[in-house]
């Protein structure tokens, strides 16, 4: 089974955030660490895992310039065979859903029997992108799996999901685009050699002419008008004595000031 | 806002999930016509759960909507989009939802807001949408452009849920059964050992963390949440040891929760968890270690024991509540 996960570089989570005064569309400053989106390595190490078990490729897809290449790299360090960028200019200016059109493009391509992404990216955790490029592909979806593997009892994978307090079983027919939750996988470390190997790992590059893409496809459908800084909480009350004491005060200020009781 | 906005209603038990009331009493705020589109389910069911919420309903009857398949959602959604051509199209930010609207967006070419926590209209007669960035760490103002409707799911309780109090006449629709098809096949579904967890809709949220030391200690923090009324959450930490199931994690890697109360026990306030929760209207932070990082992003904090404070405040709790 040949497998594309797709990958994104993020801010680190610890990274520094900060929102300049006025809060026009370039108030946003983010501190120069970035990662590799953490549910995007979940999909990559269960994609690797099926590697194992069902053989076939794995190719870690992204679109973007600059650091979305490290994204790439960190993916070889993983174990994938390939590593596949789309750069063009035209991605500078564009939105998720110009970049999902971008990827499911690339997806044509390579034509694999599975998608696998992340649920939500780190940054804009919009949970947009699997289930838009499973549509432009024409592809069913498996939202948030935590369990997946074949299908016993037809071609096909078997995936687990938990929506509306319940554990949902769901078989899917290839090919299929599923979106990893926290518990699909646990991504491993890399060991270190394989890090210095992957930087020098050969990166396979598409622009949008290279997938057929008119650039006008790429025009954005939102747009950022500003940022803001999230609303300040007031400083902490810190409550004092003794277990019983400190319990009666804090309800009644749960119960008269915040008024969140009852 | 000229024109209908239409809001995709999730069914829940015999009711309507409250974060699809919460986008229905912003629907109405927005001037224009709000109306419930209700997929799936038995229209009279539909009818009569989501009439009380809007001034109109669409009740969308088919079978191969009862199981609630994104793809299924979207194509019959799209269908009646393109007939009867809302301003705007608004859903909760469930995993559901989430799922169709992506869908939506693809494969309609619109614009889409996920998750958003502030919702108004441009001069220009477009949605103007606010949502969180980097773990709520800053927020956009995103505006639209290109083909209607405007698309948005908007976060659970980033808006107040309207009182039941309307009786919206309904209208019923079918639809064109040939563009439908199922392709994710519901195989079963098994219960959580953790029983069922609804951090999303949850007024009050109980959390504890490492401090509990072990799986037994969340007894304390499950009878503080009964005492409550509230939903039992876990820092990673707990997940990762096992004491808890995934869906209790809050976070950047679990859930992301705005409640109106979030009592933290035993939890060091990693950024990592506070992403998950930083929404909160009023945050309660335990700790025994006075400077612990919780203390700097809570309305009230209490430093000291939580194996005393825990079983304290559950009684307290109780009684105010005159149980
Ligand atoms: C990519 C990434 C994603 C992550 N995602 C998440 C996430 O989604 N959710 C999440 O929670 N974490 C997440 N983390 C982990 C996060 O950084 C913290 O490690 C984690 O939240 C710590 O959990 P904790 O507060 O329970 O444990 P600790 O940090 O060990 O804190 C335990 C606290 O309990 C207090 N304590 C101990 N005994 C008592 C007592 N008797 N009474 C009162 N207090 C006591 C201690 O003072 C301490 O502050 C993530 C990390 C990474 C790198």
């Amino acid at each position: 089974m040949n497998i594309v996960v797709l990958v994104k570089q993020v801010p680190d989570p610890e990274a520094r955030v900060t929102v300049k005064e006025g809060g026009g569309p370039d108030a946003l400053q983010v501190e120069d660490r970035w990662v590799t989106s953490y549910f995007d390595e979940i999909a990559l190490e269960k994609a690797l895992l099926l590697r194992g078990s069902l053989g076939g490729a794995v190719i870690a897809l992204t679109a973007g310039g600059g650091k979305a290449a490290d994204a790439l790299r960190r993916a070889v360090a993983f174990g994938a065979d390939r590593a596949v960028q789309v750069d063009d200019p035209a991605l500078g200016h564009t939105d998720a859903l110009g970049v999902a059109r971008v990827l499911s493009a690339a997806v044509r391509r390579l034509a694999p029997d599975l998608v696998l992404a992340g649920r939500a990216a780190g940054d804009d955790e919009a949970g947009f992108v699997g289930g838009a490029v499973a549509e432009l592909l024409g592809w069913p979806h498996i939202e948030e799996a935590v369990e997946l593997d074949v299908a016993e009892c037809c071609p096909g994978l078997r995936a687990t999901r938990v929506a509306d307090g319940a554990k949902e079983i769901l078989d899917v027919a290839l090919p299929a685009v599923v979106t990893a939750q926290k518990g699909l996988a646990v991504p491993r470390v890399p060991q270190v050699t394989n890090v210095m190997k992957a930087m020098r790992a050969k990166i396979e590059k598409l622009d949008l002419a290279a997938l057929g893409l008119a650039p006008e496809r790429l025009a954005p459908t939102v747009a950022v008008a500003g940022y803001q800084a999230p609303p300040a909480r007031p400083p902490v009350k810190m409550i004092a004595g003794t277990a019983p004491e400190a319990a009666r005060t804090l309800v009644g200020l749960l119960r008269d000031e915040a008024k969140v009781l009852g | 806002m000229n024109g209908e906005i239409w809001v995709v209603v999730e069914r829940k038990e015999d009711g309507v999930r409250r974060v699809c009331r919460e986008a229905l009493g912003r629907a109405a705020a927005l001037g224009g016509e709000a109306v419930a589109v209700v997929p799936g389910g038995d229209p009279d069911e539909a009818a009569a759960a989501v009439a009380p919420y809007a001034k109109r309903v669409l009740a969308v009857a088919h079978p191969l909507l009862d199981d609630g398949d994104a793809e299924t959602w979207a194509a019959v959604l799209a269908e009646l989009i393109a007939v009867r051509r809302p301003a705007a199209v608004l859903g909760g930010a469930t995993a559901r939802c989430r799922g169709v609207f992506a869908r939506l967006s693809a494969r309609l070419g619109c614009g889409y807001a996920a998750d958003v926590t502030g919702l108004d209209v441009t001069p220009g007669g477009r949605l103007r949408a606010v949502r969180p960035v980097l773990g709520g760490r800053a927020y956009a103002t995103l505006e639209f452009r290109g083909p209607t409707p405007d698309l948005a799911t908007v976060r659970p309780g980033a808006f107040p849920a309207p009182a039941a109090g309307l009786a919206g006449t309904v209208e019923r629709v079918t639809p064109a059964t040939g563009a439908l098809t199922a392709r994710v096949r519901f195989a079963g579904r098994l219960p959580l050992e953790a029983g069922p967890v609804d951090l999303a809709e949850a007024d009050v949220i109980v959390a504890g963390g490492r401090g509990l030391r072990g799986p037994e200690g969340f007894r304390l923090v499950e009878d503080l949440a009964a005492a409550f009324g509230a939903a039992v959450g876990a820092s990673r930490a707990c997940v990762d040891a096992g004491w808890r199931d995934h869906s209790c994690q809050v976070g950047k890697s679990g859930r992301t929760v705005s409640p109106k109360l979030y009592v933290a026990l035993g939890i060091s306030g990693a950024v990592h968890h506070r992403m998950g929760m930083d929404s909160a209207r009023t945050v309660v932070a335990i700790n025994n270690d006075p400077n612990a990082p919780f203390f700097k992003h809570a309305d009230y904090g209490i430093a000291g024991d939580l194996f005393e404070l825990a079983p304290a405040l559950a009684a307290e709790v109780r009684k105010a509540k005159g149980e």
